[in-house]
């Protein structure tokens, strides 16, 4: 069933992506072909309508100006989710644009995986439960452009996950212990991490944009466990609990609540 | 065109996450050789940590188990119960033994579908005794065959080199110390229980009557320092004068000089003290016999079966 959602719902983001180009297409009548063009059209900040205040500053305050909201998924656990059989992984995410510098971003996913020996029957581990992570990036490129973004991050992550294993003991000869399987859970297992991101957020058609990039993700607190914790909703593959570098590639969509408000580029001299 | 190069635009995105796709199959999956149940335990000698004591032991064994036969290498598989969280081991040298119980918990490591997952016996900790809280170290108590207790690495594998516990013997230096071969004998009187000085005008080897005497009853004493002779037995003569005549009674000790003892001094070790002390008379050998026609001792007892040097513990009580 999860699986079944999971695949609607990637399907659906794609759906969106294209209902959202063809919207583009027939509102400006011409699709903005190089994302590059997008970023270095100033004139186009400049005459956004932006909400003023009486100063004719932004409205909000000076700093803490909203410039959209976007709302995404990673495309990674629902690509994981189709491709791999005992696989059911999605999330939500979602980020608030301060300008076109800031980004606090929040993200929430659940993830139920089972890996199975298929030659033996001796082996099945499963890991169920849901992660979230919420943090900040900054766009090194808010100036350069408002539709991609290159952005350093900083998060904070948990996991909640319940995971059991069916496992083949050896016994002990000496003490007459024959081989046995075995069955294990392990409940309510937390762990907690860092991430430092970069990403690189392009615009693919107007308000969808990829967001793909890296996070070295840094444990913060990894209780022992009796059971290997091989697979981690969010962390994904586990493997020693070191800390690692993972993969993100997310599908974004800003709801246009918003004008993206940067400032202005500094005028090349004549 | 926009088309055209929309698609493009969209094919050149999904680049990082084939990149991705690809990357999970080259993570590592350990081999599936490492499940084990038995630590491997080794003696040192804590004044040469150089290498493994190659000395054998009596009996080595899992309380309640059979024998644990000593690897090529010098160590010991120890069996570990697997339905348990704690087994214990025995270690019997002649004249000595020491125990040792193991704590453990076991978990699944967990490898992936090509390798499955096993059993791993992990978090040793070594206490002296039965349900006793586990730790990393302990040190036995004075005398005891093993100085000290250590966990070396506290995750069992299939490796049979890299000791988990070693077992750490404070082994008499041989150059500074040896040990005592003075059998130590004490009189007591019989009636009241308590030592008593005595004189004899000799006390010798039986056989060696011409040497010099070890005693020549120049001094009384309730204890004296009998040196053994021979590798098995020694005949000691206590000769008293009465009425000018030679009064002798025998006294005949059996023992063993390949015993692992106890310094008395220092608490090292000897693997080649001298223990299993024992009486022997009209062929029987027993750690009691009396003598109610005497001529000197009414009773002869052994208190102690190792020779060392702590005169406190006779090896032999002589009632008079």
């Amino acid at each position: 069933m999860l699986s079944y959602l999971s695949k609607i719902f990637t399907i659906a983001l794609f759906l969106l992506g294209g209902i959202s180009t063809a919207y583009a297409q027939n509102e400006s009548g011409e699709l903005n072909s190089d994302s590059t063009e997008i970023a270095q059209d100033s004139t186009e900040i400049e005459e956004e309508p932006w909400p003023l205040n009486k100063k004719g500053e932004p409205k909000g305050s000076e700093f803490f100006v909203l410039s959209g909201m976007r709302l995404g998924t990673d495309l990674r656990p629902l690509f994981q989710s189709m491709s791999e059989p005992n696989m059911n992984a999605y999330t939500f995410y979602a980020d608030i644009m301060i300008r076109n510098a800031f980004f606090l971003t929040g993200e929430y996913g659940m993830m139920d995986r089972t890996r199975e020996n298929p030659d033996a029957d001796f082996f099945r581990y499963r890991s169920n439960g849901s992660f979230y992570r919420f943090g900040i990036e900054y766009n090194v490129m808010k100036r350069a452009s408002v539709a991609n973004a290159l952005s350093f991050g900083f998060k904070y992550a948990n996991s909640t996950f319940d995971q059991s294993a069916d496992y083949y003991s050896s016994g002990n000869g000496y003490w007459e212990e024959g081989a046995t399987l075995k069955h294990l859970t392990e409940k309510n297992v937390n762990v907690d991490w860092y991430e430092i991101t970069v990403s690189l957020k392009l615009a693919i058609v107007q308000n969808l944009t990829l967001d793909f990039g890296f996070a070295y993700t840094i444990k913060k607190d990894f209780p022992p466990t009796a059971i290997t914790k091989s697979d981690i909703p969010g962390w994904y593959f586990n493997k020693d609990d070191r800390s690692r570098l993972n993969f993100q590639y997310r599908l974004l969509y800003r709801i246009p609540f918003w004008p993206i408000y940067t400032e202005p580029r500094q005028k090349k001299k004549q | 065109m926009n088309l055209m190069k929309l698609i493009k635009r969209g094919l050149w995105s999904l680049i990082p996450l084939s990149i991705f796709l690809a990357t999970p199959s080259c993570r590592d999956c350990d081999a599936y050789s490492n499940p084990s149940s038995y630590a491997v335990g080794a003696f040192y000698d804590k004044n040469d940590y150089s290498k493994v004591l190659t000395q054998d032991f009596e009996f080595v064994n899992g309380i309640d188990g059979p024998e644990i036969t000593k690897m090529a290498n010098g160590k010991y598989l120890l069996p570990l119960k697997v339905t348990s969280r704690e087994t214990g081991f025995s270690f019997v040298m002649p004249g000595m033994a020491d125990t040792t119980y193991i704590s453990y918990f076991t978990s699944v490591e967990v490898n992936g579908p090509d390798c499955g997952a096993y059993e791993q016996i992990t978090g040793l900790k070594v206490s002296p005794t039965e349900g006793g809280t586990g730790q990393d170290f302990y040190r036995g108590e004075f005398g005891a065959l093993f100085d000290s207790v250590i966990v070396a690495w506290p995750t069992v594998s299939a490796d049979t080199i890299s000791e988990n516990i070693r077992f750490i013997v404070d082994v008499c230096d041989a150059e500074e110390k040896s040990p005592s071969r003075n059998l130590i004998v004490t009189y007591f009187d019989i009636e009241t229980g308590n030592p008593r000085e005595e004189l004899f005008s000799e006390i010798f080897i039986k056989g060696r009557e011409n040497d010099d005497p070890i005693y020549d009853g120049s001094d009384r004493f309730s204890t004296i320092y009998l040196p053994l002779d021979g590798d098995e037995t020694t005949t000691f003569v206590f000769r008293q004068k009465i009425n000018g005549m030679n009064v002798d009674q025998e006294m005949k000790v059996v023992f063993n000089n390949t015993t692992t003892i106890s310094d008395d001094e220092t608490g090292c070790i000897f693997f080649n003290g001298t223990g299993d002390v024992l009486l022997e008379s009209g062929g029987v050998t027993g750690k009691e016999f009396e003598f109610p026609d005497g001529p000197h001792f009414k009773k002869m007892q052994i208190d102690r079966t190792t020779v060392n040097t702590n005169p406190s513990f006779p090896n032999v009580k002589l009632f008079i």
